[in-house]
């Protein structure tokens, strides 16, 4: 099985580290109620005591649990993050398999449509949804799940572009396939390993993205716990207390640099002996959990691990 | 090359139009009456939302409202403000310059980080020194730029008290918001020119170089560079439209004028034909960078000069 070899090889990459990391993020995030020492809503303390003691992380602006309020607030960001990646890969994958296999009139109309929306910078895009659907953590959610469609529907539809030209999908034509079944059984399963690179790094992206948009303002209300609108509520106390804005911070940092690396080894420890070679040191080749990355960048990048 | 050029042209005008058709839409997007979208905030009489449907023509059929927004667009109306009664392309115009000088000193600090990080890192793969390239790489691209934002208040304007933390007066008042802005971009340099530099020392010709007798100083500056270099100005071209976009984040936190700060205002006000027009005015941009980009590096790369003879 190769799924089954893949995973072996990636348990030995640091990929498999970062892995374990957003796995425990998730885990931290899910199990938040029953870890958190605090509400994170509940005004439990005197406000901004230093990091240590009672609070280990400190209490923020108000007297409010911080590592309470991390641990709560990295439930919704990482939820939607993952709601958003499901949106866009959901509605991304089928238009890029249609668009690369069908070719007609529909693949061209699919491709001009991509690159309209991708002539907006990702996170603009994010919020001209967010203009037209209302400020809100779903209509967040939603924006940036639809703003990453076109770099799905570019990766898949290039991917099977390349695909399409191969022996086994001239075989199965051969014994009289139906379209629907040569797509759905032979090539996505081939493509799946660049799905899942990009996946992971839109993941990233989404997570960045979020916290941007909630740190706008455009996303939770206060005093809903969340990293990005933590981060704005407390950036202005910043001489009397540096952790209440830090450590929410330093949270988005890890998840985005988990999501990058998960991604970075999955596609070592799938993919062939090339890419290996190119990768070693150097960082992350799927760059996406950066700020300034937006869709289009990402699809350059994605084109880059395909080649 | 001229074909190719005149080529290149006519491929953006669908992508333009396209972008054009999508930000019109916008206001019939959102649900509700647009008179009443247009006029929200100052609770119209119904006489004043008739007025102004019949004054913007919104009586009219979708297609044809859609050729006179364009005509408008393309004189350079982008319509008016009703939160603030301004011309929305006057208020652009008197932002964009602040703005354009965040992008470009952003993009000055990422060339002049990223650039010499990529060469040491590129020069000796696996020395230290490419360790230690790598770390910033991975900070750079992990570090969420807005937190960065704060982080460099907190150390260089709070408690060192070197640059200003607010505002946009002084010239030192650019330089935290440009390294922040920056960055990220520095990282993603970095990783791109060290990869190139070092697929580019396996290659025979600079094996030739060695071969020859060339310092190592020759073979860097004038063989290996000079094609490493290329992609770095791609990736220039199509980070600008991100790092525009990553300016909105930056003005608000640090308080400064630009168009980003002014489109935050817009879309909390619900001033859709402010969000409209600075949405339009950075998607053409970024349009006609990438356009300017793909030139430029026909222009830096023989090779592809060629393919554009052929194709």
């Amino acid at each position: 099985m190769a799924v089954l070899r893949s995973i072996g090889r990636f348990l030995r990459r640091p990929g498999a580290i970062a892995g374990l990391v957003l796995l425990a993020l998730i885990l931290v995030s899910v199990l938040g109620p029953v870890i958190a020492p605090d509400d994170p809503e509940a005004l439990v303390a005197t406000k901004l005591q230093s990091p240590g003691g009672a609070h280990l992380l400190g209490t923020d602006q108000l007297g409010r649990d911080v590592l309470s309020r991390v641990l709560y607030g990295g439930r919704h960001t990482l939820l939607s993050a993952a709601i958003a990646v499901l949106i866009a890969a959901g509605v991304g994958v089928p238009l890029g398999l249609v668009a690369g296999y069908i070719r007609a009139w529909p693949a061209a109309l699919i491709m001009r449509l991509m690159d309209v929306l991708l002539a907006f910078p990702g996170l603009l895009l994010a919020l001209v949804i967010v203009t037209i659907a209302g400020q809100g953590s779903t209509s967040v959610t939603v924006a940036i799940g639809i703003a990453f469609i076109p770099v799905f529907v570019r990766l898949v539809y290039g991917a099977v572009l390349s695909a399409r030209g191969n022996d086994y999908v001239l075989a199965a034509r051969l014994i009289a396939c139906s379209p629907a079944r040569i797509v759905l059984r032979h090539i996505l399963p081939n493509i799946s390993g660049q799905i899942i690179v990009v996946v992971s790094s839109a993941f990233g992206w989404a997570i960045l993205t979020g916290t941007i948009l909630n740190f706008l303002g455009f996303g939770v209300q206060p005093p809903t716990p969340e990293w990005g609108a933590d981060l704005a509520q407390s950036k202005d106390w910043l001489a009397q207390g540096w952790w209440a804005s830090t450590f929410p911070g330093v949270a988005i940092a890890i998840a985005i640099l988990a999501a990058n690396y998960f991604g970075d080894g999955w596609a070592a420890a799938s993919g062939g002996r090339r890419r290996r070679r190119r990768r070693g040191a150097g960082g992350p080749t799927v760059v996406a959990g950066t700020p300034l990355v937006g869709p289009a960048a990402v699809t350059a990048t994605a084109e880059e691990v395909m080649r | 090359m001229l074909i190719f050029i005149a080529r290149r042209l006519l491929q953006a005008i669908p992508v333009l139009l396209g972008v054009s058709i999508l930000v019109f839409l916008v206001l019939y997007l959102i649900p509700g009456d647009p008179a009443q979208i247009l006029l929200f905030g100052s609770s119209p009489t119904p006489h004043q939302v008739e007025q102004l449907r019949q004054q913007l023509g919104l009586d009219q059929p979708l297609p044809k409202q859609f050729v006179d927004f364009l005509g408008r667009v393309i004189h350079g109306d982008l319509g008016q403000s009703y939160v603030t009664g301004q011309s929305v392309a006057s208020e652009i115009w008197s932002n964009v310059g602040a703005t354009f000088a965040l992008t470009f000193a952003a993009m000055g600090v990422g060339v002049l980080i990223g650039v010499p990080v990529g060469i040491v890192s590129g020069v000796r793969p696996g020395s230290w020194l490419d360790r230690v390239g790598t770390a910033f790489v991975v900070l750079g691209t992990a570090v969420p730029f807005f937190w960065l934002a704060i982080v460099l208040i907190l150390i260089f304007a709070v408690n060192l008290g070197w640059f200003p933390s607010l505002g946009t007066g002084s010239p030192q008042a650019i330089v935290l918001p440009a390294v922040a802005l920056g960055w990220n971009l520095a990282a993603i340099i970095a990783r791109l020119l060290r990869n190139s530099l070092v697929d580019i020392y396996l290659q025979p010709y600079i094996r030739v170089a060695r071969a020859k007798g060339l310092s190592a100083r020759a073979i860097l500056v004038r063989h290996a560079l000079k094609n490493a270099l290329i992609p770095v100005v791609t990736i220039l071209g199509l980070q600008f439209g991100n790092l525009l976009a990553g300016a909105v984040v930056i003005e608000v936190i640090f308080g400064r004028n630009g168009i980003g700060s002014y489109l935050v205002q817009a879309i909390t006000a619900k001033d859709i034909p402010a969000v409209q027009g600075v949405v339009l005015f950075i998607a053409v941009l970024y349009i006609i960078v990438n356009l300017l980009v793909e030139l430029v590096y026909g222009f830096l790369d023989p090779r592809i000069r060629r393919g554009w003879a052929t194709s």
